[in-house]
C-alpha cells in the first residue's frame, strides 16, 4: 500500500548525509510521492503486481515537514516535526527542494481547506484568489526538463551566503487570525468536549456501553469472514449508539464545562454524532481490514466491481462535452481533483473519515476552478497592463484594474457539478470503488444529514451512474458536434495553464507559464 | 463543527431538497437564500450545491431556529434516474420551474408525480415558478402555477432569485408547514422525528440490492 500506485512519483539520486553518525554520507534514491518524501536504498527493489519499486528505508509524510532550505546549489535539509533536520547533497538540489516544497504546501492548502469551516473555506479561497497562497501544480511533465535553468539564471546562486531557506507557508497564519476570536472558542469549546468524551469513554466511564462495544467486537471477530454482515455491524451499531447517547446525557461528569460547552452537552444531535465517532473508532477500526477482506469476499461485489472498471473506462474515453459540462470549465486542470479522487480507493479507518475526504474531493473541484478564474482575470489585468504601457509611456494609474467581477457562483450548481464529478471520477480511475462504496455507505453514520453526507450522496450518485448509466446509449445519442470533434486526446493531467513557483522569491509570483487549448475538446 | 454558533444547540435541521429542470435558477434561488446579509462582491465559497442558513422563527412559541440544509440536485434529464438518493429522507422538496418557459412546467409536473410516488409522504412539496422579474417573457401564468399547486395539494410561490422577491417567505412559510405538520420538531421530540425520517439500516441502499440481483 504505498502511494507510488498512483501520480506522478519523481525519483532523485541523492547524498544523504547523517549528522548524528559523522556526517555518515550514504547514497541514497529521494523518492517524491503524492504525499510524501520517501529515501529508498538503491538495489532493493521489490515486486509488486506493478513496476518494481525500491524499497523506502525513511516516509516522511508532507504533513510532517515543517521546513524545506537550501543551500548554495547543491545542498538542501528537511525539517520534520518531532524528528531530526535530513540533510542532502545533490547535484539538482534546488530542483528537487522546489519540488517537495510545492507538494508540501499543496498537502497544507488542501488540509487547511478541508479543516475549515464554511467561512474559513471562503477566507482562504479569497486569499488564494488575490494570489496570496500559492497555487499547487501537479502537471504530468518531466521535472528535470524544467524549471532549473528559470530558477538558476533568475537567482544564481552565491555561493558562500546564508542558506535561502522559506518557512512552508501554512495558512494558519495570517488568515486563521482573522477568525473570529468567538467562533474560535466555539470550536475550541466543541473540541475539548469531543475529545473529554473520546476520553471518558476510553477510561471506562461510560460503562455499560463500553462493556458492550467490547463484546461485540470480539464476537465479530470470532465470526468467519466470509459471512460477516456490514449491515448487521451497523444496526448493532445504532443500537449500542443509542444507549451510548443516553448515558452520555444523563451523565453528570461532564459539569465541569460550564456556559457553553452546558449547552452542547444538551445537543443531542452533537452527542450523537461524537458517541458515533467514537463507536467507529473503538468497533469499526480494529475490525477494518478484516471488513475489507469479507467486502472483497463478496462475489456480487466483485461482479459490480468489474462492470464498473469496464464502464468507466468507457466513460473516461469520451469527449468531454458530451457531459454536459459548461464550456468554461472544461479546459480547467484537474490535477488536485483526480489525485484527491485516486485517495478514495484506499479505504480510511473509518466511514467518518472517509467522508470527511470525500468533502475534500468536492471541495478540490471547487477549490481548482476557483484557482483557473484567478488566473485568467490575472491574465487578463496583466495583458491590459502591457497593452496600456506599449501605449503610452505613462504608467499605469491604477494597479487595481484586476478584481472585476466574476460570477462564479452561477456555475458550481449541482447542474455543473455532478457531471464534472463523474467525468472526473472515471478519468481518475480509481480502483476499488465499489467495495469503498459498500463499505462507507453501509457503516456510515445514517442520520448524519449535514454537508458530508451531501457529498457522500454526490459520491454514491456518480458511482451509480457509471455503474448503471448505460454508458454505450449515450455515447450514441452524442450530439453531432461531438461526433465531427477529432479525437484529439490529451492527459487530463497536462492542463492549460501551468504555474510555477519561484523558491526564492519572497513574495512568490504565481506565474502563467501557458494557457492554450482545452483538455480534450 | 466550526461552524457551530453559540445558538447552535436550538437549531432544528431541516434537510430540503431542490428539484427541477436545469437553468431554471434552483442554484441561484438557494444562493438568494442562504447569501442575503452577505456582502455582494462575496464570490469565493465551496461551491453552490450544498448550502445551509438558519432562520429563527420569532413568532413561534417557543421561538425556534431551523437551520435549513439545502441540497441541489443536477436537472438535465440524463441524471434523473439519481434524484431519488438526493430527496430520501428530505424534510422539504422545492421543485422549480422557469415562468418564462412553458416546458419546464411540464418538467415540474413530472417531478410532482415522481415525488407522490417514490419520496416519503410527510416531505413537504413547494411549487416554484422563478425568474418572476421576467415579466415580459412570462410564458407560464400565475394561476396556471397556482391551479397546479391546488391540485396536487403544495405550497406555491413564484419568486425571483434576482431580486430576491419571495424568496424568504417562502423559506420561512416551508419552515412553518415543517413544523406544523410536525416533520420536523424541536426540542426532546426531535431524536424521534429524526428516527422516523430515516429508513432502518437494513433498507437503506434497496437500489444497490436490486443491482446485485441482476448482476447475478
Amino acid at each position: 500500500m504505498t502511494d507510488c500506485d498512483y501520480g506522478h512519483v519523481l525519483e532523485f539520486e541523492v547524498v544523504k548525509e547523517h549528522h548524528r553518525m559523522g556526517w555518515l554520507s550514504q547514497t541514497r534514491i529521494l523518492r517524491i510521492t503524492e504525499s510524501a518524501v520517501e529515501n529508498c536504498k538503491p538495489g532493493t527493489e521489490i515486486r509488486t503486481s506493478g513496476p518494481s519499486l525500491l524499497k523506502a528505508t525513511k516516509r516522511l509524510p508532507f504533513t510532517s515537514i515543517s521546513r524545506v532550505a537550501v543551500n548554495g546549489s547543491n545542498k538542501f535539509c528537511i525539517r520534520v516535526v518531532n524528528d531530526h533536520i535530513y540533510f542532502y547533497t545533490a547535484q539538482n538540489a534546488l530542483e528537487i527542494a522546489h519540488e517537495i516544497q510545492k507538494r508540501v504546501t499543496a498537502e497544507k492548502i488542501v488540509a487547511d481547506i478541508v479543516k475549515g469551516s464554511t467561512e474559513d473555506t471562503s477566507m482562504l479561497m479569497k486569499s488564494f484568489c488575490k494570489g496570496d497562497l500559492q497555487l499547487p501544480e501537479y502537471s504530468g511533465d518531466n521535472p528535470r526538463k524544467r524549471g532549473m535553468t528559470r530558477i538558476q539564471t533568475s537567482r544564481p546562486p552565491t555561493s558562500p551566503s546564508p542558506s535561502p531557506s522559506t518557512n512552508v507557508p501554512s495558512m494558519s497564519g495570517s488568515e486563521l487570525k482573522l477568525m473570529n476570536a468567538a467562533k474560535e472558542q466555539v470550536y475550541l469549546g466543541t473540541l475539548s468536549l469531543r475529545l473529554e468524551l473520546f476520553k471518558a469513554f476510553r477510561g471506562g466511564y461510560f460503562s455499560d456501553a463500553s462493556n458492550s462495544a467490547k463484546k461485540l467486537l470480539a464476537a465479530y471477530q470470532d465470526e468467519d469472514v466470509a459471512f460477516v454482515s456490514v449491515n448487521a455491524l451497523r444496526s448493532d451499531i445504532d443500537t449500542l449508539k443509542e444507549s451510548l447517547v443516553d448515558e452520555i446525557l444523563s451523565s453528570r461528569s461532564l459539569k465541569k464545562f460550564d456556559g457553553l460547552e452546558e449547552e452542547m452537552k444538551e445537543d443531542d444531535e452533537f452527542v450523537s454524532r461524537v458517541a458515533d465517532d467514537i463507536l467507529q473508532e473503538d468497533i469499526i477500526k480494529p475490525m477494518n481490514e478484516f471488513l475489507w477482506q469479507s467486502l472483497l469476499l463478496q462475489s456480487d461485489l466483485v461482479g459490480l466491481q468489474h462492470q464498473y472498471d469496464r464502464n468507466s473506462a468507457i466513460i473516461a474515453q469520451r469527449q468531454v462535452t458530451e457531459f454536459g459540462i459548461t464550456d468554461s470549465l472544461v479546459s480547467i486542470h484537474f490535477g488536485l481533483v483526480t489525485r484527491s479522487m485516486q485517495a478514495i480507493g484506499q479505504p480510511l479507518t473509518t466511514p467518518t473519515k472517509q467522508m470527511d475526504h470525500l468533502v475534500h474531493v468536492a471541495k478540490s473541484i471547487v477549490l481548482t476552478i476557483e484557482a483557473n478564474s484567478k488566473l485568467e482575470i490575472e491574465k487578463k489585468r496583466r495583458d491590459s497592463v502591457i497593452a496600456k504601457a506599449s501605449h503610452s509611456q505613462t504608467p499605469p494609474s491604477s494597479p487595481n484594474l484586476a478584481p472585476e467581477k466574476h460570477n462564479l457562483n452561477a456555475t458550481l450548481s449541482a447542474d455543473d457539478v455532478l457531471p464534472l464529478y463523474i467525468y472526473l471520477l472515471s478519468k481518475a480511475g480509481v480502483p476499488n470503488v465499489v467495495f469503498v462504496r459498500e463499505w462507507v455507505s453501509k457503516l456510515s453514520d445514517p442520520s448524519e444529514c449535514s454537508e458530508r453526507s451531501y457529498y457522500l450522496t454526490v459520491f454514491l450518485s456518480a458511482v451509480e451512474y457509471i455503474l448503471n448509466g448505460n454508458p454505450d446509449a449515450v455515447s450514441l445519442a452524442k450530439s453531432p458536434d461531438a461526433a465531427k470533434a477529432p479525437p484529439q486526446r490529451r492527459p487530463l493531467d497536462s492542463a492549460c495553464s501551468s504555474v510555477s513557483i519561484d523558491l526564492d522569491d519572497e513574495n512568490s509570483n504565481i506565474e502563467v507559464c501557458s494557457s492554450s487549448s482545452g483538455i480534450e475538446v | 463543527m466550526a461552524s457551530a454558533s453559540p445558538t447552535r444547540a436550538k437549531d432544528i435541521p431541516a434537510k430540503i431538497v431542490v428539484l427541477g429542470e436545469s437553468a431554471v435558477g434552483k442554484s441561484s434561488l438557494a444562493l438568494r437564500f442562504v447569501r442575503r446579509d452577505f456582502i455582494p462582491n462575496q464570490e469565493a465559497t465551496i461551491g453552490a450545491s450544498f448550502l445551509s442558513r438558519s432562520v429563527s422563527l420569532v413568532d413561534e412559541s417557543p421561538p425556534v431556529t431551523i437551520k435549513f440544509e439545502i441540497w441541489d440536485t443536477a436537472g438535465q434529464e440524463r441524471y434523473r434516474a439519481l434524484a431519488p438518493m438526493y430527496y430520501r429522507g428530505a424534510a422539504g422538496a422545492l421543485v422549480v420551474y422557469d415562468i418564462t418557459s412553458a416546458d419546464s412546467l411540464r418538467k415540474a409536473e413530472s417531478w410532482i408525480g415522481e415525488l407522490r410516488r417514490n419520496a416519503d409522504p410527510q416531505t413537504v412539496v413547494v411549487l416554484v415558478g422563478n425568474k418572476c422579474d421576467l415579466e415580459s417573457m412570462r410564458q407560464v401564468s400565475i394561476q396556471q402555477g397556482q391551479d397546479l399547486a391546488e391540485k396536487e395539494e403544495l405550497l406555491f410561490y413564484e419568486t425571483s432569485a434576482k431580486d430576491g422577491t419571495n424568496v424568504d417567505a417562502l423559506f420561512t412559510n416551508l419552515g412553518k408547514t415543517l413544523l406544523s405538520r410536525g416533520v420536523i420538531a424541536s426540542g426532546v421530540d426531535r431524536r424521534s422525528t429524526m428516527s422516523r425520517n430515516l429508513q432502518p439500516p437494513g433498507s437503506r441502499t434497496p437500489k444497490s440490492e436490486q443491482q446485485k440481483r441482476c448482476d447475478c
